[in-house]
């Protein structure tokens, strides 16, 4: 019959980078089931041996300051952090040091020669940016970026979100994704069993599964 | 006629791909010509494409003719190619087997790109073993005083899940070369392997860390703990008579779940053993 041993090797990685925002609009149900889907995601991705290999996760929020909340590591390296909502909303700054963070993760990556799949950026707002943010910038940093195939963005807009203004943040032909109601839960199921799909992805079609029932249908 | 190679070889569908409701887009085969000469293939899919399955299986087969002609033009039966002889008559093969693909692509009024996979060719000769490819996968071979090593290096990109396929653009362009290796191991061997990317993580050491320079790296070495006790599982089920079918199935179950990163594998798995057994 047949048997044999398993070497040690080390997963590839897959950085995924949450962009949360936490200005006070969020206050009440929505940053509840924000936290309620945060800690689903950790527990989805704890049961999920491959994901919890691979997935690396940061979360930066954003209302009047900017915080990383969470440097990248895998589920089994930190404990979900509690979000509380205040504030205004300095959603391109968010976004800004989210890209800073994901250049610095693949250099470090390739330093230390370790494989990675394509970062992942998720922005999820229910506000507008503050009126002094350079909106037309990070559109155009976020096209170029994607158009370089330097990351995969997503932006999910929460209930109340002005669907024009948050995609004109958005790369073209990439619109924010309406949440419904307030599926945190489900969204962030979808995110971990999306894991696996992006790593079996090959070349250039880096593309997340279409989203299931935490996205309206209409916009 | 007594094939002197004793073979295990299956290609297993990946729970990621039971999930999203794809089929196997592995494929693989071997085929004995005479006593001691044979020829191994393997493709994998790409997951992303609609066809990655046909275009696999379609591949395996427009090889085995291709390189079967090969053998019996060049007589790889009495002597081997010289390296560049073989880089030169590989590239030619392989490119036919591209263009056979493109046309069936065109009779099949389906896109090129739809069919794209990877492929590794092995060509078992009385002394000793040709192998060429196009993307990634991993081949090895154990020579008689029981070393293992590798006999290609895959091609990677710059993130974990890019390689370059048979359908690829570059492969029209003059600079092939850059895309399909070809070696030869040209001494008495006593196993080999081949296999996809979704078998590589059980059976090979290929991301590991060196304390030393602080760095992750792919030794790209085929796992001895792994393959002797299965060479010893073949031998063994030759004694007991077993078809190649029968083996291929027991084959098939161990490698949906015979060790841990074989269990927890979400891509589509492919292994190809040989053992020489006279």
């Amino acid at each position: 019959m047949f048997k044999g041993e398993s070497p040690d090797n080390y997963e590839p990685k897959c950085l995924c980078v949450l962009v949360l925002d936490t200005s006070a609009s969020m206050a009440g149900e929505a940053i509840t089931q924000l936290n309620r889907g945060l800690k689903i995601l950790h527990q989805e991705i704890s049961a999920d041996y491959i994901a919890s290999q691979r997935l690396e996760i940061s979360i930066i929020t954003f209302n009047n300051s900017i915080q990383r909340l969470q440097e990248p590591k895998l589920v089994e390296d930190f404990v979900m952090p509690t979000l509380f909502a205040s504030g205004s909303t300095r959603l391109v700054d968010g976004v800004f040091e989210a890209l800073k963070l994901v250049e610095a993760r693949k250099l470090w990556y390739k330093e230390t020669g370790q494989s990675y799949f394509r970062p992942l950026l998720f922005l999820m707002t229910d506000g507008e940016p503050d009126a002094d943010q350079n909106i037309r910038a990070l559109q155009q940093q976020l096209q170029s970026s994607v158009e370089q195939k330097k990351l995969s963005f997503y932006a999910v807009g929460v209930q109340g979100y002005d669907h024009a203004r948050l995609s004109a943040v958005c790369p073209a032909n990439m619109p924010p994704l309406p949440l419904e109601g307030y599926k945190f839960a489900e969204f962030f199921k979808w995110l971990s069993n999306s894991v696996s799909a992006i790593s079996q992805s090959r070349e250039a079609d880096n593309q997340l599964p279409a989203p299931d029932s935490w996205a309206q249908v209409q916009i | 006629m007594t094939h002197s190679w004793l073979v295990a070889y299956a290609s297993v569908i990946g729970a990621g791909h039971i999930a999203q409701g794809l089929p196997c887009q592995d494929a693989s085969a071997y085929r004995p010509l005479n006593t001691d000469c044979a020829i191994a293939v393997v493709c994998d899919g790409a997951g992303s494409c609609a066809n990655a399955d046909l275009g696999a299986a379609q591949t395996v087969a427009f090889a085995l003719t291709h390189f079967e002609a090969l053998m019996h033009q060049q007589r790889f039966f009495a002597r081997l190619p010289t390296q560049k002889d073989w880089q030169r008559l590989a590239k030619q093969t392989l490119l036919r087997v591209r263009a056979d693909l493109k046309a069936y692509s065109e009779q099949q009024g389906i896109a090129f790109n739809s069919l794209s996979c990877t492929l590794m060719v092995v060509l078992v000769c009385p002394k000793g073993l040709l192998i060429s490819h196009i993307g990634d996968g991993r081949a090895g071979y154990c020579t008689a005083q029981g070393g293992w090593h590798s006999m290609l290096t895959p091609f990677k990109g710059e993130e974990a899940n890019q390689t370059v396929f048979i359908t690829a653009a570059q492969l029209d362009a003059k600079n092939t070369d850059a895309y399909i290796e070809s070696r030869i191991v040209a001494e008495p061997v006593k196993a080999f392997c081949l296999l996809s990317d979704g078998c590589e993580r059980a059976c090979y050491q290929c991301n590991e860390w060196d304390a030393e320079t602080q760095r992750f790296y792919d030794a790209n070495v085929p796992y001895p703990p792994f393959f002797n006790p299965n060479i010893e599982g073949l031998l063994a089920l030759q004694k007991q008579h077993k078809t190649q079918a029968e083996i291929n199935a027991l084959w098939a179950a161990f490698l949906k779940a015979g060790t841990p990163p074989l269990k927890t594998e979400t891509d589509d798995k492919t292994l190809l053993l040989a053992v020489r057994h006279v």
